[in-house]
């Protein structure tokens, strides 16, 4: 589904973030980004979406070279991927249901759709109660799950979550990450870029590990090491 | 663009005309200077045509006889000047009637009224005369050195010519005209700069939402949409604020102006100034000056 071919990443002033990457991500996979900081886990998200493009080599999905779409068709790109960011994102004059019907109304979806899906949504991860809540109202926990209630507000194929439960305590990540099982279960793909040790070794599914821009090491049902 | 994404558009630039409200209020008040502006030189450019029209109808050349001159070779002359294409009319005023007109002019000053009297027809010291129109102001001077040519020199005792009050009419209107277009252009620029930093700063102020909504997967439109919807709220706002201003301004001052001009005040208004033509051309002066800022402040400042 997705292919990184020799993907490397220089950013200004000789940054090398991504080295000779080589990836091959299958429909349906869950996998897990691991590394040190700053050893291009965002990076690498990044180029899937197109927010950063490769300084050398490609980035396929579905055998399409995604440089060569056209800005025109990026955004209906973006609306199959939903994206937990790492710095979260949310609009904070928006409560926690407007964050999420933002996206939905961005794609173009009809009111009534929007009010049926969002109150889904926000019921899955747990937070239907605060659905009138403003950013700045809501713990750290419940800001990630706004992130990814929002990430999924698309129906997205393909679904990153890049360090969705930083600063979380354990039972708070752990429900995160149960999350993710439950939306990778329903059949997308989630790319999971973390610092979670405990809980990757937990899950037992495929583990990239990344040093310094490159992957080091790629293992079905992995363990976290660096 | 489906209709739920144009008014999601539409709501979205009203929410940036409303979140920023002083702001706003600025950039509207620009807009009705300029368009005060605008509308001001229209209806000079409407009022002076019609004086120019009027003042040129009333314009004539007199060609005044000698006295010798007998009514037979005038009325022959006159036969031949009205063959001229350029000749509107000629009018012929024999001696009597032009003794007549002076007396009339002159009825309360029986001093002259009396001198005048003192002489028999047969005597009389008024000249005969023609009044003749032309077609265009240019005509004039064709008519004039016929009349100056060695053919109808002989007969000819003087000739007055009103065309410098046109000239002085059209030079002083020109003068309006022209401070009037460069008020327009200096405000037109100023209210495009005004304009310029009030969606610029609405688009640093939500830079965190377009972001997002870039991330989320938001087409260009949707994103740059809303920022020419809010510059052309600023148009719509101006442009009924100031016909509000303008017209009641017009209405007041119609049948004054149309009097110092001697116009009749019902043609001004069949010459367009009538308040929908006068709001329309508000709205499409203003929404051309706030679609050029917006485009480029968007096109500046609204990566995607
Ligand atoms: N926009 C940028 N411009 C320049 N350098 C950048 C940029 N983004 C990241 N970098 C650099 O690229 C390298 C990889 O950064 P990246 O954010 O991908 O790391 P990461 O693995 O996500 O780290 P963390 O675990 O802390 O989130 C770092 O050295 C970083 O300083
Ligand atoms: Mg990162």
């Amino acid at each position: 589904m997705i292919k990184f071919d020799g993907v490397s990443k220089i950013y200004p002033k000789n940054i090398i973030a991504l080295e000779n990457v080589n990836l091959d991500i299958k429909q349906g996979e869950f996998i897990s980004l691991v590394g040190r900081s700053g050893a291009g886990k965002s990076t690498l998200l990044r180029m899937i979406t197109r927010e950063e493009s490769p300084s050398e080599g490609g980035v396929y999905i579905e055998d399409i070279d995604i440089s060569r779409i056209s800005s025109k068709d990026l955004p209906y790109l973006r609306r199959k991927i939903g994206v937990v960011f790492q710095d979260i994102k949310l609009i904070t004059s928006r409560t926690a249901f407007e964050n999420v019907a933002y996206a939905m109304e961005v794609g173009g979806s009809p009111v009534e759709e929007i009010e049926k899906d969002v109150s889904l949504i926000l019921d899955l991860v747990g937070l239907a109660e605060k659905r009138d809540a403003f950013p700045s109202e809501l713990s750290g926990g419940e800001k990630q799950r706004v992130a990814i209630a929002r990430a999924l507000a698309h129906r997205p194929v393909l679904f990153l979550a890049d360090e969705p439960t930083g600063n979380l305590d354990q039972p708070n990540a752990m429900e995160i990450f149960s999350l993710l099982k439950k939306i990778n279960e329903m059949g997308t793909t989630v790319i999971l870029a973390t610092h979670a040790k405990t809980l990757v070794d937990k899950i037992k599914k495929r583990v990239v590990v990344i040093e310094r821009g490159q992957v080091v090491s790629d293992q079905e049902q992995g363990k976290y090491k660096l | 663009m489906s209709p739920i994404t144009f008014s999601r558009i539409l709501n979205n630039g009203f929410l940036n005309y409303k979140r920023n409200f002083l702001l706003s209020a600025a950039a509207t008040a620009m807009m009705v200077v300029t368009l005060f502006i605008i509308s001001s030189l229209l209806v000079l450019n409407v009022l002076t045509n019609l004086s120019l029209a009027s003042v040129k109808d009333k314009v004539d050349v007199s060609i005044y006889f000698n006295l010798g001159a007998s009514e037979q070779t005038i009325r022959q002359i006159q036969r031949q000047v009205e063959l001229i294409p350029a000749v509107k009319s000629i009018a012929y005023i024999p001696p009597v009637t032009a003794r007549e007109k002076f007396k009339e002019l002159h009825k309360d000053e029986p001093l002259l009224i009396e001198s005048v009297e003192q002489f028999n027809d047969s005597e009389n010291p008024f000249p005969a005369s023609f009044a003749i129109r032309v077609n265009e102001l240019g005509d004039y001077a064709t008519v004039i050195s016929l009349f100056q040519g060695e053919k109808f020199e002989p007969f000819v005792k003087k000739i007055t010519d009103k065309r410098d009050i046109v000239d002085r009419l059209n030079r002083i209107t020109n003068g309006i005209k022209n401070i009037g277009l460069g008020l327009t252009l200096i405000f037109s620029l100023i209210t495009i700069l005004v304009m310029f930093n009030t969606i610029r700063l609405t688009i640093y102020n939500r830079r965190e939402e377009i972001e997002i909504m870039r991330l989320v997967g938001a087409s260009n439109s949707y994103i740059k949409g809303p920022f020419i919807v809010e510059g052309i709220f600023y148009a719509l706002a101006g442009a009924v604020i100031t016909a509000a201003l303008l017209y009641p301004m017009i209405f007041i001052l119609t049948p004054k102006i149309s009097g110092f001009l001697q116009l009749p005040a019902d043609q001004i208004n069949t010459w367009g100034l009538n308040f929908w033509v006068l709001l329309a051309l508000q709205i499409i002066s203003g929404v051309i000056l706030a679609v050029i800022s917006s485009l480029i402040v968007v096109k500046k400042y609204l990566k995607i």
